[in-house]
């Protein structure tokens, strides 16, 4: 419907816009346009680097264009292509304004800053149109919605995170919680001795015994012993493990102890198939389904062979300790933000940490790692939780919003005040990152409200969202303004889709003048929001058996539950459950037949096998078989199987194959069989004496001669087949009708849903929707709604739909009727993704909003008054935000003459009125005097409390600073904070601030701050004192920085000292021997509390023109004393650059460095590094070519690598050719390309013919060719060849 | 995932087949057409236009001078498709890559074809064929390809039918490269240097027939246009200059993001 009315309104616009008469036009195109092909031959790694693929051509396109066209002097077309950037990033907009009308068609903004009336900031795709008449103003909109709104707030440069470490999954309760999650912790070991940055190793090592080998021979991964013993020691990458330092050193695991283990046997099945060259179906793959019963197993028993080696230290794994360490997810926690609450096991909700019963539990921060350490009861660890709250240090101005934001979609908010792009911050539409051009301050607020593309990488959206609206303005009328506006998602939800269509509708309207000398404006509207975006989420449908089997494998009986979800299997007691990531095909089981060996799935997206020829199959990766419509299923859904006549029969929504039990794999022998007649959708089928009789959702059909032939009383849905004898048992809505081999019928089970049936020692049991019911019994053996049953060994087995908690149990009958509870059988009990509807009434938000704004001037004080009103559930359009609010507010700003400037305002507002009712009392005074020194007073009380007027929670901010320049001396003393009256507590701090010149040339200045707080830790005082000096003696320009840091934390006495000096000497330049000699010196020294640090750095520049020598000499040392590791390094430097030919530019680099670290439990290591770098330029004077050589030499990597570039501007074109040889490791690699670039004219005449000329002088043409060589250390020599030509316009 | 990405956005963008990972069937070629036809849901076998090898090959008489039609089209955000196509009086050839880049390590989905046509005018009347290679490079490389058959009358109100697929071949084997005939109905109407054209199409006659139309309004210089069929909306434009044209389309599709095709047209 909305689309069609987009149409329609487009046709209408487009007419309005062009319905007229003569065409005169005055357009501007401006862009480029490329076309380019390019092909290579050779090696695909080769090429592939060129984005090309052996032999095939590609093309590739390139459009830009800007456009501006005007017509008729009233039609305006702005479009604006970049095929490089995706379709939300175009622009094009149609606009014809001839008054009285306006229309618009494109991309436009409603409701943008200040004009919204209900709307607020939503960029459209669609057409809007008004007509602006003397008395009256009408405008409609008709719009598709482009974007979703959103919005982030990032306080100061600090991220906020919260963790929950819980026993158990919080989404899958029962299952054990992910290894960042549990309150475990993190699995570490305390380090005998301690950790050494930069010196101490740490790898896994594998225990390479004849254990080892046996064990893996067992395991079926004997061939991986060479690979193993090649390597038993591999290194951790250092985003594996961190080394926690509280008291000793422990080294703690960033991944599971069971994902180390696995990716070493992975590894060691990599390289198996690397030496071995092993591709296709030969390459050996990991053999288990991860995490599965029998990997679990495997890996148990693998890591006792297993140790995590610090140096020679060896830490094996069966000595993994736990709880103590729960990693919070970020990195440098900052001190003083961390909220820990605890719930003990047996309780539901979360107490403080601080709280006096949980005094055996205790905790501490290690900041820098993001890591709380914890010391709880060992009974805590049965069932108890820790919720961590914390604030962590983000750096930088840059804020992520997420892919794919729509342009110009952005409004952003600094402390309550719009910011504007291009001058405050800039935006990356498609990375959705934002960028200030100044940071934020610690306590300042930044917000960002934006729209994020619908579809693409954007957000996934369920409908087709459009806008309509209709504005009308009249003028006369004191600037009447009313506003209707409805947002509505279109289309129906299908059982997939995850929420409810939203309708949302305001209603608005503004009026505005002036009275009595007092200016007004006043503003009222109302919402209807259905299913908004925070309540539209359709609840999940509940899971349900829909088939059980029994399978027999080497190690036993396996009894199978297939399920909305997948797979269940059950052996010895336990169960396991598998789903597509494990092997199936799809993630819905509709039927199951097992057979001798294997097990046949059907599934929503086609057959699964798998193959029970081993212990444990389903555990192993190579026992499951995807065969899907691809392969010649014939159909996507595999509905049904059936087995006899030595075949057997599998039913799809689209037909029917036969095949033998052996060909279950491969698809293309299958014999397809149509289904009958209008395609009724099979639900079961059965082989009965050479005839196929099928189930529908339609009746019974029996297969005869090749025809399908309606059986029994036609039309129930089928939902379940059997045979007994002679006589086919079928299962349908309206009970149980046996069909017999004579053609008679027989209802045994009348006037209630049966879903399925089930032979057990000769006996019949049917599952029903009140019940498991054996044959003849007049109670059920199971109560409640069962969709499946089957026999096994131990017993009849049934299952049904999950109950509105979403539990869905399994039964067992034998003797007497077993429950399996959901904690047992791991069955999720929703269907994840399958949902249902819920009722509007109960998901529908109404609200209203009322503005009130008073303004007039007395002398010279200019007053506002204003009221405001927001019932709960208001929402605007496009703005995020529902709570109610109330308030009165007014403001007094004195404008006069004179030093002193003062502005005076409060407000009172509720929110919350009609639920929690939530009062606020503020006041503001700003004073700011300047007829001397400068005087700051800022008071702002604050009242607040429960209920509109219960003030109970009184508090002040205050701000106090003075301060003055007078010449190069300027000074300030400043003290801010807030006291609250309620609990007579008070937190702030005094600073102050001084700088003057000492002496000549230097310049001291001093601060210092310390906090105090009545109550709680009051955090650090600090001083710091800067020498800033600069002067010129003796031919020597010298500038010299010296800084001390004293920090003292108001807990204890002791203070930390930082002290940093910076010197550095400048020589003017001195003619020595015939050489301009300019040298420098700098030198640093700086000492914290964990590292002190000196370094020296010479240069010196020497100049006998034409040639320029410039020599440096840096040389530093470095000391931890926690760790006792010291450092020291010299680097030599030298360059050599002559301009003494003309047209040739040599120069020379090389560059060298030593690094020595020490330690006393560590041999010196020394790490050097050596570059050198041969260049040379030829640029002949009047030759219109240069030429640049460059020859580089790397050590350690051992690299040379020489590259040539030579360009050549000609008359008309250019050439460029690109070349390039590097040597490592004993490979070489060549590389060579020429680009040639010419007017298209100038080549028509190269070649001979007339220059085209005229509107031909903006084409070109370029060609391109290129050869690669590589000769690997080892193995066969590799090359590719490529060209290209490139075609261009530009307009 | 991506690649169930793909093949979403390949149906969504008019596929018919989508087998073994290879772009199957017409869709390729219904995706070269310039940015024109797509502005007008595809709608157009009664019309002559520069796009006439992919719409209408019995158009091609009637074609002027020489035209080099290039079409972009960013698939859904999830496929690139480039073509090229230059046409002359009764005859017009044109090369076509679609390209997903590498979806996962070693998966890549690339596909090329080419279309050749040709055609004669009888009076009011024109008659062509055309023949179509398709040709799947990744991941599973085959060779298929279709011939067709087209007429076009112009009368006061032109028709066109197209009968794509005569004689076909799929790439996929097992797989058909069904026969589909469609019939166009249009009207075009130029007074007082206005341009308006009305078009209406039943694709696929006695198979799944759908209708789709489109229209537009302009003059020498600029075009807007809008279309509807199979459940999406097609709106664009054409602004021409100098030798140049340039032709894009929007297709709005319920769900799935925005769909641009642009073409770039040189006419000497």
């Amino acid at each position: 419907m909305m689309r069609r009315l987009l149409v329609a309104c487009f046709a209408c616009v487009s007419a309005t816009a062009l319905a007229q008469e003569a065409p005169p036009f005055d357009l501007t195109v401006i862009g480029e346009k490329t076309w380019t092909i390019r092909i290579g031959l050779g090696s695909a790694g080769l090429l592939s680097g060129e984005d090309l693929s052996p032999g095939q051509p590609a093309l590739t396109q390139t459009l830009r264009a800007e456009i501006e066209g005007k017509a008729l002097g009233f039609i305006t077309l702005r479009a604006s292509f970049n095929d490089q950037l995706g379709p939300g990033f175009q622009e094009f907009l149609l606009i014809a304004d001839r008054a009285p009308w306006k229309g618009e068609l494109g991309r436009f903004v409603v409701g943008a800053e200040g004009e919204g009336l209900g709307v607020y900031n939503k960029r459209v795709l669609g057409a809007r149109a008004s007509y602006a008449g003397d008395g009256i103003a009408v405008g409609a909109v008709l719009t598709r919605l482009e974007g979703i709104s959103e919005t982030r707030a990032f306080r100061g440069e600090r991220g906020l995170g919260e963790t929950v470490f819980t026993v158990k999954d919080l989404d899958e309760p029962w299952r054990t919680a992910p290894y960042f999650r549990a309150v475990e912790g993190l699995a570490y070991w305390s380090l005998r001795v301690p950790f050494v940055e930069d010196l101490s190793r740490v790898n896994l090592r594998v225990e390479g015994s004849l254990a080892l080998w046996a064990f893996l021979a067992d395991w079926g991964l004997a061939f991986i012993q060479e690979d193993l013993s090649e390597e038993l020691v591999t290194s951790l990458a250092a985003g594996e493990f961190l080394v926690l330092r509280d008291g000793g050193d422990d080294l703690a695991l960033r991944v599971p102890p069971s994902t180390l283990a696995r990716r070493r046997v992975q590894a060691a099945i990599d390289a198996h198939n690397t030496r071995l060259g092993l591709t296709g179906s030969a390459r050996k793959t990991y053999p288990f389904v991860a995490e599965s019963e029998l990997e679990t197993r495997f890996l148990e028993r693998l890591s006792s062979f297993l140790a995590v080696l610090v140096d020679e230290d060896a830490y094996p794994f069966p000595q993994i300790q736990f709880r103590r360490y729960l990693a919070l997810g970020e990195r440098d926690v900052i001190e003083g933000s961390v909220e820990v609450w605890i719930r003990l096991p047996g309780e539901a909700e979360f107490r403080p940490a601080a709280d006096p019963a949980l005094a055996r539990f205790t905790w501490t921060l290690l900041p820098a790692e993001g890591v709380v350490r914890i010391s709880f009861p060992t009974e805590f660890f049965t069932d108890g939780a820790v919720r961590v709250a914390f604030a962590y240090r983000r750096e930088g101005s840059a804020f992520m919003l997420g892919l794919s934001l729509v342009p110009g979609s952005e409004r952003v908010y600094k402390n309550g005040k719009p910011l504007a792009r291009g001058t405050d911050y800039t935006v990356d539409y498609e990375v959705g990152m934002l960028i200030l051009f100044t940071p934020l301050e610690p306590e300042e607020e930044l917000k960002v409200d934006f729209e994020r593309q619908r579809g693409g990488l954007g957000v996934v959206a369920d409908y087709e969202r459009s806008l309509f609206g209709l504005g009308v303005s009249v003028p006369g009328w004191d600037s009447l303004k009313i506003g209707l506006y409805r947002a509505m998602d279109f289309g129906a939800p299908v059982p997939t889709t995850r929420t409810m269509p939203n309708a949302h509708t305001v209603a608005a309207l503004a009026v505005a003048g002036k009275v009595n000398g007092w200016s007004y404006s006043l503003s009222l509207a109302g919402s209807e929001n259905v299913f908004p975006a925070d309540d539209n989420a359709r609840v999940p449908s509940p899971n349900q058996v829909n088939a059980i089997a029994s399978a027999a494998a080497p190690d036993g009986e396996y009894t199978v539950f297939g399920h909305q979800n997948g797979l269940t299997a059950y052996k010895d007691g336990t169960f396991a459950g598998y789903g597509a990531a494990h092997g199936m095909s799809g993630r819905t089981v509709h039927a199951l037949l097992s057979l001798p060996g294997q097990l046949l799935v059907g599934t929503d997206a086609g057959l699964t096998v798998v193959r029970l020829t081993e212990p444990a199959p389903f555990d192993r990766v190579r026992s499951w078989g995807r065969i899907g419509k691809a392969d010649g299923v014939p159909g996507t859904e595999v509905l049904a199987f059936a087995r006899g006549g030595g075949g057997v029969y599998l039913a799809t929504e689209e037909g029917l194959a036969a095949f033998s039990a052996g060909d279950a794999e491969a698809p293309k022998k299958w014999e397809k069989i149509a289904l009958p007649d209008g395609k009724p959708r099979p639900t079961a089928l059965l082989w009965r004496d050479g005839q196929l009789v099928l189930g529908t959702r339609e009746g019974v059909f029996a297969r005869t001669e090749g025809e399908w032939v309606p059986v029994g009383e036609a039309g129930d849905r089928v939902h379940a087949l059997l045979l007994r004898g002679q006589e086919v048992y079928v299962a349908t809505d309206n009970g149980i009708l046996v069909l017999g081999g004579g053609g008679g019928t027989e209802w045994i089970v009348v006037g209630k849903t049966v879903y399925d049936l089930a032979l057990h020692e000769g006996v019949l049991w049917y599952a029903a929707e009140d019940g498991l019911w054996r044959e003849g019994a007049r109670s059920p053996a199971v109560e409640g709604r069962m969709t499946a049953v089957g026999g096994s060994p131990s017993g009849v087995w049934a299952g049904g739909e999950a109950d509105e908690a979403f539990r869905l149990d399994l039964w067992r009958v034998a003797e007497r009727a077993e429950r399996f509870p959901q904690s047992r059988t791991k069955i999720d009990g929703r269907d994840l993704a399958r949902f249902q509807d819920i009722p509007a009434k109960d998901h529908t938000r109404y609200g209203l909003t009322g503005n009130l704004t008073l303004s007039r001037a007395f002398g010279d004080w200019q007053w506002e008054v204003a009221a405001s009103s927001r019932v709960p559930g208001y929402e605007e359009i496009g703005r995020s935000g529902r709570s109610d609010s109330h308030g009165i507010a007014f403001t007094a700003r004195y404008t006069g003459q004179g030093p002193s400037h003062l502005v005076v305002s409060g407000r009172w507002g509720v929110a919350d009125l009609a639920t929690r009712p939530t009062g606020r009392l503020t006041g503001a005074l700003d004073w700011r005097w300047s007829g001397g020194p400068v005087l700051e007073v800022s008071l702002t009380p604050t009242a607040t409390g429960r209920g509109a007027v219960a003030f109970d929670k009184l508090e002040s901010g205050w701000r106090l600073r003075i301060s003055d320049k007078k010449g190069a001396l300027t000074w300030g003393v400043t003290t801010s904070g807030t006291a609250s009256l309620s609990d007579l507590s008070a937190a702030g701090q005094v600073g102050a601030n001084l700088s003057f010149p000492a002496v000549e040339g230097w310049t001291v200045s001093g601060s210092w701050g310390r906090p105090f707080r009545t109550l709680g830790r009051p955090g650090e005082e600090t001083i710091v004192l800067t020498a800033k000096g600069e002067g010129e003696g003796g031919g020597i320009r010298w500038t010299a920085t010296v800084q001390e840091t004293l920090r003292h934390s108001l807990d204890t006495d002791a203070w930390r000292d930082e002290r940093a000096a910076n010197l550095t000497l400048r020589r003017g330049t001195q003619r020595i021997w015939g050489t301009e000699v300019t040298p420098t010196f700098s030198g640093s020294w700086t000492t914290t509390a964990t590292e002190w640090r000196w370094s020296g750095q010479m240069n010196a520049d020497l100049v006998q023109a034409p040639v320029l020598l410039r020599l440096g000499v840096t040389v530093g040392q470095g000391f931890r004393p926690a760790t006792e590791r010291s450092d020291r390094s010299l680097g030599l430097s030298f360059s050599w650059e002559s301009s003494q030919w003309e047209g040739v530019r040599p120069s020379l680099r090389w560059s060298r460095s030593w690094t020595l670290l020490s330690h006393p439990r560590y041999a010196d290591q020394l790490t050097e590094k050596e570059e050198v770098a041969l260049r040379a330029s030829w640029e002949p004077r009047g030759a219109g070519w240069r030429d640049t050589l460059t020859a580089t030499w790397k050590r350690p990597e051992g690299s040379l690598s020489v590259t040539n570039r030579l360009s050549w501007l000609l008359d008309r074109g250019a050439v460029s050719s690109d070349s390039s040889l590097t040597l490592k490791g004993g490979a070489i690699e060549a590389k060579v390309g020429v680009e040639l670039g010419l007017p298209l004219d100038a080549l028509l005449a190269a070649l001979g013919s007339r220059p085209l000329g005229g509107a031909w002088d903006a084409w070109g043409l370029s060609a391109e060719a290129g050869y690669i060589l590589k000769l690997p250390r080892a193995g066969e020599l590799i090359h590719a060849l490529f060209v290209g030509a490139t075609f261009a316009v530009k307009f | 995932m991506r690649a169930l990405g793909i093949a979403a956005a390949l149906l969504a963008a008019g596929a018919v087949a989508v087998g073994q990972g290879v772009v199957g069937g017409d869709i390729l070629f219904d995706l070269a057409g310039g940015g024109r036809g797509a502005g007008m849901a595809g709608a157009g076998l009664g019309l002559i236009t520069p796009d006439s090898l992919f719409r209408n090959p019995a158009a091609l008489p009637w074609a002027k001078g020489v035209q080099i039609l290039s079409t972009y089209a960013n698939l859904y955000g999830a496929a690139r498709l480039g073509a090229v196509s230059v046409g002359l009086p009764n005859l017009a050839a044109a090369g076509i890559v679609l390209d997903a880049g590498e979806v996962s390590p070693g998966l890549s989905f690339r596909t090329v074809g080419a279309a050749v046509g040709a055609a004669v005018r009888l009076g009011p009347i024109g008659v062509g064929g055309r023949a179509r290679l398709l040709r799947p490079v990744a991941p599973v490389p085959a060779v298929g390809g279709a011939l067709d058959l087209a007429l076009l009358v112009r009368g006061p109100l032109h028709v066109g039918v197209v009968w794509k697929g005569v004689l076909s071949r799929s790439p996929v084997p097992g797989e058909l490269w069904s026969p589909e005939l469609g019939v166009g109905l249009a009207l075009p109407v130029e007074a007082g240097g206005w341009t308006l054209a009305l078009a209406c199409d039943l694709e696929d006659v006695g198979g799944t027939p759908s209708v789709v139309i489109g229209g537009e309004l302009g003059v020498a210089w600029l075009l807007v246009r809008a279309g509807y069929g199979r459940g999406e909306i097609f709106v664009g434009g054409t602004v021409s200059w100098s030798l140049f044209s340039l032709d894009w389309a929007l297709v709005l599709h319920p769900v799935l993001a925005p769909a641009l095709r642009v073409s770039f047209t040189v006419r000497l």
